[in-house]
Parts: C-alpha cells; sequence; structure tokens
C-alpha cells in the first residue's frame, strides 16, 4: 500500500535524534504494517537473524532451516545486531520490539506509553502503540531514550511533564529492591533453557540481596486473546485511511469510489491486513460490539489492575521471560498462520502494552543452538530510570556475548 | 560474606561465560551460606483453554461476508479468508471464560490525566505540495476520485444510522468523469460549490469510510 509512499515530513522521534546530531543510516525491513511476530510477512521479503551466519554462509542461509529474527520490528533489531548499526527504532504495540530484541540477542525497550511521541508513527492500535528502541546495550538506550522522550504538541497522548534526562545508577543497592515473580507467567510451552535461565536470574538477584517473592497476576493469561480483539478493532478505524486517493496504492477501477477503494485495499494489503480489518469490523458490528470489543476493554481494565494491584503491594519490578524459547527456525514458524504464531510469540510482551507499562529485553545468555535468551523486566509507569539501572546490573552481571561478525571482513579479505 | 562473594562475581565477569558460569563457579559456597528455595514456578500454572467449553462460534452467512465486505471495503478473497476470520472468532471466543461483571471497560491507560490540547491557532500550513506529493490522480489543486457507485456495491450508504440515498445526485461532467473535491492550503478539505455542472459527494474520503467503520473508539 505504501511502496511508493515518500513522507514529506519526519516523525518526531527522528527530528529528535537528528537534533541531537544522529544520523539517520536507512530504513529496516518489518512485518507489514507491523502485524506478526516473525518479520517475514513483508513485501520485501522476510529478515534473515544475522546469528544464522555463525553456522550458515551466506549463499547456504536460504537452502538451511534458517532461525527468524522476530518481529514485527525484526529488521530494525537485525541491523543492530549486526552492527550494521548502533541503535535503532522500531514499534511496540504488544511486543514488537522486545521479540525481537530477544532473538536478535540485543536491548529492546518499549518505554511507558506516553512518554515517546506517536507523531510520524503509522498507527496500529492508537491505546497501546509507543516507539521502541533498540540497542545493543542498555547504556546506548538510555542516551537514546534521553534525546527523543518528552512531550510533544503534535500528539497530545504525550504526558506534559517535563521530563529529566538521567544517568544509570551504577551503584544500584539491591537490597532496597522487591523483584516479582508473577507466576501466570510460567505457560505453557516456555523451553526448559528459559525456565532454567529466569529461574537463575531469580535467584541471583536474591543472592545479591534483593527481595524477590512470587506474585499472583490472574488475568495476564488472558491478556492475548483480549489484545487479538482490540488490536482488530482499532486496525479497522485506523486503515479506513488508506483508499488510495490522497496517497498509497492506486491500482483498481476507477468506475465508482467502492470499486477503486476495495481494489486498491486488495492489492495493497496482504492477507493478514485483510483478515484482521474484517475480523475487527465483525467485532464491532452492533451485535457484536458489546460481547466482544467492550468485554476486551474490560479484561484490559482486569489485567491493567493486576499491574497495580503488584506494584502497589511494594513490588518494584516484574521479571519474566520475553519469549517462550530462542529464535526458532522458518520452516517451524510457517507450519502455522500469522495469527496463531502471534498468539503463541506475543504471550509474555503483550501485558506491558495492556497496561501502558515501561518493559525492557536483556539479552542474559546463549541457548543450546547457539542463540540468544533474552529475560524481561516491566515496572511502574515513568520508572525507565530505575528499571533500566536494574537492567544495567543484570547486563552486567551476565556479560553477555554479543553478535561478532567481524570475521566476515575478514573472509572477504581473504 | 555473602556481599563480598557478589562483589567479587561482579568483579569478575567475563564476556565469553554469563550468567551460568557465575553462578556454576560460586553456586556451592552461596547455596551453603543461605537456603532458598527459587521463586520461579516449576511447571506451568495453566493449561490451555479447551475450546469444546466455549460458546459456539457464531455463524458466518453469505450477508454477513457481504456486510463485513462492504463496511471493510476489502474482500474475503477466498476460503482461506473466511477461516480466517472464524479462527479469529473462536480465539475471541476465549473472552467469555472471565468474569468482567462490575467491571468497566478501559479506553486509554491515561484516563486518570488531562491531554494536552492545543489552542485553536494556525501554526502550519502552506504546504499543498507536500500534502500534493503522494497522490496518483491530482487535478491542479483536487484530489480526483470516481463518483460513488449506484450498483450493488454502493447503492446506499448508512451514516451516523440515518439511511442516505444518492440515487438522482451523482451525475458526470461531460468533460471531466471524475467528482472533484478541493483540498485547500490549509489542509481541511472542503466540498465544491454545488452548481449543475459539478458534483460532489464528501468532502473527504477519510469520512466516508469511518463512519462506515462504525467505530466509537476515540481518535487520538
Amino acid at each position: 500500500m505504501l511502496q511508493s509512499y515518500n513522507p514529506p515530513y519526519n516523525a518526531t522521534m527522528v527530528e529528535k535524534v537528528i537534533d541531537a546530531g544522529g544520523i539517520i543510516v536507512g530504513k529496516a525491513n518489518m512485518d507489514e504494517f507491523a502485524m506478526g511476530s516473525g518479520s517475514l510477512d513483508s513485501c520485501h521479503g522476510a529478515v534473515i537473524n544475522p546469528w544464522n551466519l555463525l553456522t550458515f554462509s551466506c549463499n547456504q542461509i536460504q537452502r538451511s532451516d534458517w532461525c527468524i529474527a522476530g518481529g514485527s520490528s525484526g529488521g530494525s533489531a537485525a541491523a543492530v545486531a549486526a552492527g550494521a548499526c548502533l541503535a535503532a527504532f522500531g514499534s511496540d504495540t504488544g511486543g514488537s520490539t522486545r521479540n525481537p530484541a530477544s532473538y536478535c540477542g540485543i536491548v529492546g525497550l518499549k518505554p511507558t506509553y506516553g512518554l515517546l511521541s506517536r507523531h510520524g508513527l503509522i498507527p496500529l492500535v492508537n491505546s497501546m502503540d509507543v516507539p521502541g528502541i533498540m540497542t545493543k546495550t542498555i547504556e546506548d538506550s538510555v542516551i537514546l531514550l534521553n534525546a527523543v522522550a518528552g512531550h510533544d504538541i503534535r500528539d497530545s497522548t504525550t504526558v506534559q511533564e517535563s521530563l529529566t534526562p538521567f544517568t544509570l545508577d551504577h551503584e544500584i543497592d539491591l537490597s532496597k529492591l522487591h523483584v516479582g515473580i508473577p507466576k501466570e507467567f510460567h505457560a505453557p510451552g516456555l523451553s526448559e533453557e528459559v525456565v532454567e535461565m529466569w529461574r537463575a536470574t531469580a535467584d541471583h538477584l536474591e543472592q545479591a540481596g534483593a527481595k524477590v517473592s512470587q506474585v499472583y497476576m490472574p488475568h495476564t493469561r488472558h491478556c492475548l486473546i483480549c489484545y487479538h480483539v482490540l488490536c482488530c478493532c482499532e486496525v479497522a478505524s485506523n486503515f479506513s485511511r488508506y483508499t488510495g486517493i490522497e496517497f498509497g496504492l492506486r491500482s483498481g477501477s476507477e468506475e465508482s469510489t467502492e470499486e477503486l477503494y476495495a481494489q486498491n485495499r486488495h492489492y495493497g494489503f496482504n492477507d493478514v491486513v485483510r483478515g484482521r480489518i474484517l475480523a475487527g469490523n465483525f467485532f464491532l458490528l452492533r451485535k457484536n460490539f458489546d460481547r466482544f470489543f467492550l468485554k476486551a476493554q474490560r479484561i484490559r481494565r482486569l489485567i491493567s489492575n493486576d499491574f497495580k494491584a503488584v506494584f502497589d503491594s511494594g513490588v518494584h519490578f516484574l521479571l519474566t521471560p520475553t519469549t517462550l524459547t530462542d529464535a526458532p527456525s522458518f520452516n517451524w514458524f510457517c507450519e502455522k498462520d500469522n495469527r496463531s504464531r502471534c498468539a503463541e510469540q506475543d504471550i509474555f510482551t503483550t501485558p506491558a502494552n495492556m497496561a501502558g507499562i515501561p518493559a525492557v529485553s536483556i539479552p542474559l545468555r546463549i541457548s543450546r543452538r547457539g542463540l540468544p535468551l533474552s529475560l524481561q523486566l516491566m515496572g511502574p509507569h515513568f520508572s525507565e530510570s530505575r528499571l533500566l539501572s536494574l537492567a544495567h546490573w543484570l547486563e552486567q552481571q551476565a556479560g553477555f556475548p554479543h553478535l561478532d561478525l567481524d570475521f566476515l571482513d575478514k573472509q572477504a579479505i581473504e | 560474606m555473602l556481599r563480598v562473594i557478589c562483589n567479587r562475581l561482579r568483579l569478575a565477569r567475563k564476556h565469553s561465560t554469563g550468567i551460568d558460569l557465575i553462578l556454576k563457579n560460586h553456586a556451592k559456597n552461596c547455596r551453603s551460606l543461605i537456603s532458598f528455595s527459587s521463586k520461579v514456578p516449576d511447571k506451568p500454572t495453566w493449561d490451555p483453554v479447551d475450546h469444546d467449553k466455549l460458546p459456539k462460534v457464531p455463524e458466518i452467512d453469505l450477508a454477513l461476508v457481504e456486510q463485513l465486505e462492504r463496511i471493510s471495503l476489502v474482500e474475503f478473497n477466498n476460503e482461506a479468508g473466511l477461516l480466517r476470520l472464524q479462527e479469529a472468532v473462536k480465539l475471541a471466543n476465549q473472552m467469555h471464560l472471565v468474569d468482567t461483571d462490575g467491571v468497566e471497560p478501559l479506553d486509554s491507560v491515561l484516563e486518570d490525566r488531562e491531554c494536552y490540547l492545543r489552542s485553536d491557532d494556525v501554526t502550519d500550513g502552506n504546504c499543498v505540495e507536500d500534502v500534493m506529493s503522494n497522490a496518483s490522480k491530482v487535478e491542479e489543486q483536487y484530489f480526483v476520485a470516481p463518483p460513488v457507485s449506484m450498483g450493488s456495491k454502493g447503492t446506499v450508504l448508512q451514516r451516523n444510522g440515518v439511511t442516505e440515498s444518492h440515487r438522482g445526485k451523482c451525475h458526470s461532467l461531460p468533460e471531466v468523469n471524475n467528482t472533484l473535491f478541493n483540498e485547500s492550503s490549509s489542509a481541511d478539505a472542503t466540498p465544491l460549490p454545488a452548481d449543475s455542472s459539478q458534483v460532489h459527494l464528501f468532502p473527504s474520503c477519510h469520512s466516508i469510510v469511518n463512519v462506515l467503520t462504525r467505530s466509537s473508539l476515540r481518535c487520538f
């Protein structure tokens, strides 16, 4: 739909990076309209996880059972992991920044809803969309966050309080921290390796002096279905702007507006996008509005209340897995359709979007398959400075071996 | 002593090992000092939903398919599209297992805050070329769109519950067969004056399609 679209303005986040002296080196591939968790549904082709290059040569990859980069912001994650850039933006509506960050072994930060401007971010779900930040290290994410956060008059959902740039607390006192382990996040399908890493990290925090306790968040297990309904409904509304008249693909019959719109939208959207629009309009029909849309909004409040109750009880942060496993293989991922995979892959990331709280994925370990494994930290609204300080501590403890592709240069020279 | 060990752990980190080796090297010492049980559950704490216990998925008949296609202005395309909708509804059905009696819907996580509203001052504009730059068909400073169909797909339009029939109101120009509407430099679309030679049906494509989706969502 937007293949020939040339934006006549910069998004606020991009403008702020440029004003701060950053250099925009390019745009990355992703799932079409941010709908997906594999970065395989793009008209430009799939994103391949750069960690594959440790096992396969460039010529061998596409004939092999290569691993996906995750999605929907897989291109951004792959670029940072491969060292093509120092940082990248993504979007995070249900985990689209944290999921590929986990699979590609980098830091993926979803700040609090309202901290970063969405002006210039193509809307998917207005009430959940947040621009995401991807970097190799927590320190880099703090540099970028300080440069781009803050009120924007062009986005009325940005908070009006002035944001003071912060620095990481390198001497964090763990004895003053209470970390919660939500038991519902041990979900069906969670791999043994991720459980072991989760356990080891929680235990390590406790050994280092933090208070660690199990917490109860009973409605978070329903997050995915709630997200699925709300996403489809807001998509059905947001995507009505794509008609091909003022911008976008125009390739249909000029006999009538309806025929033109229908054909533009047929050729301009893939099956996934069309499917969500149709499902969203089904849920929004008068006879279904209360049973589906309002029901989902009520469940959303229950999920948000679960987080409020936990943080009000004295828990400072929550430690959970980011994804069920390390990066899945392409062949395995394609056995099911996009919607089914999103319903599996986004299970741990959607709760933070429901409640609007900040969440960060940090790579900590290498799996038996030689791929990154990550955990997620979540905190109350606008707790980024303390959240990232704890994330930094974990990052320092783990000493995760980032992907090093310098050997490719040496091979090329030889 | 535990703190001393932990401080040494922090200083002794090696890039190639990760948290696994740190614990492997010192776990024995730490565990001998303090015994605790891990707070991470050993097993999954819930089971996937049994779909047999859910309400039946509402039937999706031809009338519903046509209605959804008309509202969405996208087509199901094939059986796979219909199956996709059925699966989406089946997944959504799981919500009915959750008790939400007495719970208010949550529109926005910013509901406790006052969102910024700027004053109604002109602060932008004079950017006609930018606004028009991505349109495939333009005529002077007009976006060009075909007329609304009188055929089966577009005979009657529902606008906010009031049925409007455009029969008899839609006719083409003798020399230009398209409906034109004006995009002014202030980016507010205004309708052309209604005279006998030109007809427009709506100031902006957005408004027609938006009301057709019947969304009550707040637009941020």
